[in-house]
């Protein structure tokens, strides 16, 4: 086992080693993409990757089952781009684990393998195999090195202690056992009630695994611990507070009535159109439950108040925190936005921006953004897409104004987001911008304007792929391939 | 978000990711469930959508149920779940922000028997109800209603399967804000209760269950009951309205066209958008229609003409019948007397209507081109083979042409005001199946006051607004070779548009703005 580990360790971090820096205009490289980027790792993985034998037959082909989807989902999730390699935070974030793991070698054998996975969510991850995942959404989330350190020291704990490969092992002796078996053909045998007995039955292992996952994430913290302090960084349990709140990003109130954004193109939005003109559910005062909190159960990070109170006295006196710097957070936030525009997250990737315009950010790519907001706007809706490219979210889990945000998109018509989009076309900030996102202007406005035409947009994007190949923004041309 | 088809619950989809592996057990308890999808609808828009799942047997004679509420953005809003006998959902309201939802309860059915026997004694022996349960948007059942009645009962002789059914379903409608009306037909009677919010019975009126094809509905303080009655020896519809205050009936009115003596076929029945009040739109007919509904009714020129009655028993005037006749030339200018259009030489066939915001009717059909089989004429000049040729293929084919919508003004005054263009299909004899009627729904938006018809003529859906008599939209019903598009109703201004990828295996479900 550790033979493979070490041999998938040599293949990325030999892919490490002739990366190339990217260039500072750029976000990232097209051939960055985790597609491109480990295309040949991939299948490595897959070969290298095989469940040891521990079990006898019905167990281990179970076993080997679970393993394989784990295996399967990494490379899948590697051939479908959703991790990207980017130096300088790669590098960053490397930095980091190297502190953490050169001053604990008696307790962490192998160098964890850094994957940079693009999601917006607070997140960061292990999925085995000593990979650990990190999401552009923590980056832009963090407010420290060593907040940042303690999460990487926490994933690097669940590596260490096995977690991932024990849940499968765990899964797999409870599917074939002899209990399992039997509760089942008891339920067959049953003549009521056969679901709720089922259900109960997962539940006793979900429940077990439950208790179990918190327990791994107990112990993982003392060991993120104990790490950190070997390695002399601090901890603070107010990062697990952080962490608590982590899945409010889109709660976040904005500072100005949302007309006064578009204003600044000389768009001229009513305000009409962020009120709901008809009547549905929606707007009712329901409280099937109370759902103005999340189910603890549901956050990305559950049982953050009670790991606070089990670590707080852990915490070190007069911690000088070290912000990460200012072009790491700039780049993940960008990679962030980028990847909500192309999955098509527009609302999201719009409030985003308009946050950043509240925080006086000036940097023109934000409002080259909001204008990519606008073309998916009016290209979906051309397409009658426009509600899945909205993606409306009930009003109990977002802010009045991200309301408003998605009312408006909701209402306004196809032909006024064309205006708007035109307008925006004409902003000044396009002097600010970089050849490249200039001609993908162009594009994007040549494919509104050749919308019902495949074939001329299939031309079109092949001729913007010869000449900017390099760019990122060749994924999003993709798109409109044949 | 992709958006959730996924009406089934989490548990659902453990099973069926389990299934393979334990398919026996996973196979009997999937098998339990089953769900009925509504529309829950306000003044006639869709404000959201109800699932109504059986989850499984918990006793002999009960279930337990769930019922997931979605908004109108098919976000899953929340959940009740109750144990009840069987449960049969037939219908369900929402005023004053609780939803009533009207069942058929028995402890006789959901049941299987080994014999015939065994089903009779159990079918004699079971108790019957309508249920009437109120939820909150608390996600409270706040009120129920049991009323005994008598099922019709059937069987299903292979299977031993429990079957009753009443005479009429239960028709549940909103009285505003407060409360809502309820009818039934049983063994033993027909019958409309009003109730308020609360779920108090305020009054009910027992009606004649020699009368068939009850349609009941609330109308601007007045309850009304639309059915069919003999006068004459003729099925005719007839209306009675009752005060809802007291219950004292405020109205009758026999659908019977005064000229002829013969009874109206109705096409639609609902609030007027101008008035508020109830409006009633039809087609009358010059001797009594026995193909109704088929497209001989043009071809004989049994349609004489169409009409549309508003009725407000709270004012002295209180039926306002608005008349046109084809061969009234000053109202009807461009159909001939048989209801042709002699510009195209086409019959419209009108099979639906819908009230625009300027007080006017608007007939919706299409139109029917019919020929004579030359070929066939000539073929059958010996009369052996005319016998044949008439049996297997009759002497005319027909063909249906544009999309067609008529004017009707308040003063009768009747114009074609749009010929929309569908798939062109080729002529076929009269009796082939291969003959498919374009088909179509309506839609409304109250804050434009915008009308919309959405053809459906087998390769686009076809958007027009009618205020505006302009094609705005044409979706296709084919992306590529294997994605089909449908499109439905949805919310007020939307429609619903559903993308079956059958090679990826997905669907993806869209609620876009019409304009």
């Amino acid at each position: 086992m550790i033979r493979k580990l070490l041999f998938v360790a040599i293949c990325i971090s030999s892919i490490n080693s002739t990366a190339q820096n990217n260039s500072s205009n750029s976000i990232y490289f097209y051939k960055d993409l985790s597609s491109i980027y480990y295309a040949k790792q991939i299948d490595s993985l897959k070969k290298a990757l095989v469940a040891p034998k521990l079990y006898s037959k019905e167990t281990q082909k179970k076993y080997e089952e679970y393993y394989g989807e784990r295996v399967a989902s990494i490379c899948n999730a590697l051939k479908n781009n959703e991790y990207l390699y980017s130096q300088p935070i790669h590098a960053y974030i490397l930095n980091i684990l190297k502190e953490i793991t050169t001053n604990n070698k008696s307790l962490i054998s192998n160098e964890p393998l850094l994957l940079l996975d693009r999601n917006s969510s607070v997140n960061a991850y292990t999925c085995g195999f000593g990979v650990i995942a990190v999401n552009m959404g923590l980056l832009d989330f963090a407010k420290s090195k060593e907040e940042l350190a303690f999460i990487l020291a926490h994933e690097i704990s669940h590596q260490v202690l096995n977690h991932p490969e024990n849940a499968d092992k765990k899964r797999a002796e409870w599917i074939t056992s002899d209990e399992y078996k039997k509760k089942l053909n008891d339920i067959s045998n049953s003549e009521f009630q056969k679901l709720t007995q089922l259900s109960n039955l997962f539940k006793s292992f979900t429940f077990s695994k439950t208790r179990h996952s918190r327990f791994n994430e107990s112990v993982a913290d003392s060991l993120a611990i104990v790490f950190l302090k070997n390695a002399k960084l601090p901890f603070n349990a107010n990062w697990l507070l952080r962490l608590d709140s982590a899945d409010n990003e889109y709660k976040t109130d904005l500072k100005q009535e949302l007309p006064s954004y578009f204003k600044n193109y000389n768009i001229d939005i009513s305000s009409s159109l962020f009120e709901k003109k008809y009547v549905g559910l929606s707007a009712k005062k329901y409280n099937f439950k109370d759902t103005t909190t999340l189910e603890d159960s549901l956050k990305t990070h559950p049982d953050c108040i009670v790991r606070y109170k089990t670590t707080l006295l852990q915490t070190t006196p007069n911690i000088n925190e070290t912000p990460i710097p200012a072009n790491i957070k700039v780049l993940a936030k960008k990679i962030m936005l980028w990847n909500l525009f192309d999955d098509k997250h527009l609302t999201s990737c719009a409030y985003r921006v308009l946050l950043e315009k509240d925080n006086g950010n000036m940097d023109s790519w934000y409002d080259f953004m909001l204008q990519n907001v606008l073309f998916g706007l009016v290209y979906s809706s051309k397409q009658y897409k426009r509600f899945n490219a909205i993606n409306i979210k009930p009003k109990e889990l977002i802010s009045k104004k991200y309301y408003q945000l998605q009312t408006m998109f909701e209402q306004v018509s196809t032909e006024n987001l064309e205006a708007y989009f035109a307008e925006m076309g004409k902003g000044n900030f396009w002097n600010d911008l970089t050849p490249d996102d200039r001609a993908f202007k162009n594009f994007i406005t040549e494919v509104i304007a050749k919308e019902s035409m495949p074939k001329e947009i299939n031309s079109l994007a092949n001729s913007f792929t010869k000449q900017h190949e390099e760019t990122f923004f060749i994924e999003f041309v993709n798109h409109f391939k044949k | 978000m992709r958006k959730k088809l996924t009406l089934v619950s989490t548990l659902l989809l453990l099973i069926i990711f389990n299934a393979t592996s334990q398919s026996k057990v996973f196979r009997e308890v999937a098998n339990q469930i089953s769900s009925t999808t509504r529309t829950i609808s306000q003044n006639g828009n869709v404000i959201g959508y109800l699932v109504f799942t059986q989850l499984e047997k918990v006793n002999t004679d009960s279930f337990s149920y769930k019922i997931t509420i979605l908004d109108e953005n098919l976000n899953d809003i929340g959940k009740v779940e109750f144990n009840q006998l069987w449960l049969q959902l037939q219908d369900l309201t929402f005023e004053n922000d609780l939803i009533h939802l009207g069942y058929l309860q028995s402890t006789g059915m959901g049941k299987k028997f080994k014999n015939y026997k065994d089903y009779d004694k159990s079918m004699v022996a079971s108790i019957s109800h309508i249920y009437i349960q109120t939820i909150n948007l608390e996600g409270k059942i706040v009120n129920s209603i049991n009323r005994l009645v008598s099922l019709k009962t059937e069987s299903s002789y292979y299977y031993y399967d429990s079957k009753g059914r009443l005479v009429s379903n239960i028709q549940l409608s909103p009285v505003g804000n407060e409360g809502f009306l309820c009818f039934y037909q049983d063994k033993d009677e027909a019958i409309l209760l009003h109730y308020n919010s609360t779920s108090e019975l305020q009054w009910s009126k027992t009606l004649s269950k020699d009368n068939s094809r009850f349609n009941t509905l609330y109308n601007n303080k007045h309850a009304y009951v639309f059915c069919n009655e003999t006068i004459d020896k003729l099925e005719t519809r007839v209306l009675r309205g009752y005060d809802i205050k007291t219950g004292n009936q405020s109205l009758k009115y026999n659908f019977i066209d005064k000229k002829s003596k013969v009874p109206l076929s109705l096409l639609d029945v609902y609030s007027d958008n101008k008035s508020g009040n109830l409006a009633v739109t039809g087609k009358i007919f010059r001797k009594y229609n026995y193909h109704a509904n088929t497209f001989m009714e043009n071809r004989k020129g049994l349609v004489s003409g169409v009409f549309t009655m508003i009725f407000n028993p709270n004012s002295k005037d209180s039926i306002k019948e608005t008349l046109t006749y084809w061969d009234d030339k000053s109202m009807m200018p461009t159909l001939s007397k048989k209801g042709r259009i002699e510009e195209t030489k086409t019959y419209p066939r009108i099979v639906s209507s819908m009230r625009d915001f300027d007080g006017n009717t608007q007939f919706i059909g299409y139109g029917v081109r019919i020929k004579s089989r030359i070929g066939a004429i000539i073929f059958s000049i010996p009369p052996q083979l005319g016998i044949w040729v008439a049996i297997l293929q009759g002497y005319r084919k027909m063909r249906y042409t544009d999309g067609l919508i008529f004017k009707q003004t308040s003063d009768g005054k009747y114009a074609k005001v749009s010929d929309i263009e569908l798939k062109k299909d080729r002529f076929r004899s009269l009796g082939s199946s291969k003959i498919i009627a374009p088909s179509f729904f309506t839609t409304k938006n109250t804050t434009t006051k915008t009308n919309y018809v959405i053809y459906d003529d087998d390769k686009n859906y076809i958007v027009f607004n009618t205020s505006t008599n302009k094609v705005i939209k044409k979706i296709p019903q084919k992306a590529g070779r294997k994605v089909d598009i449908e499109v439905a109703r949805a919310k007020e201004g939307h429609i619903m548009i559903l993308e079956n990828n059958k090679k990826e295996k997905t669907m993806t479900l869209s609620i876009e703005a019409i304009e």
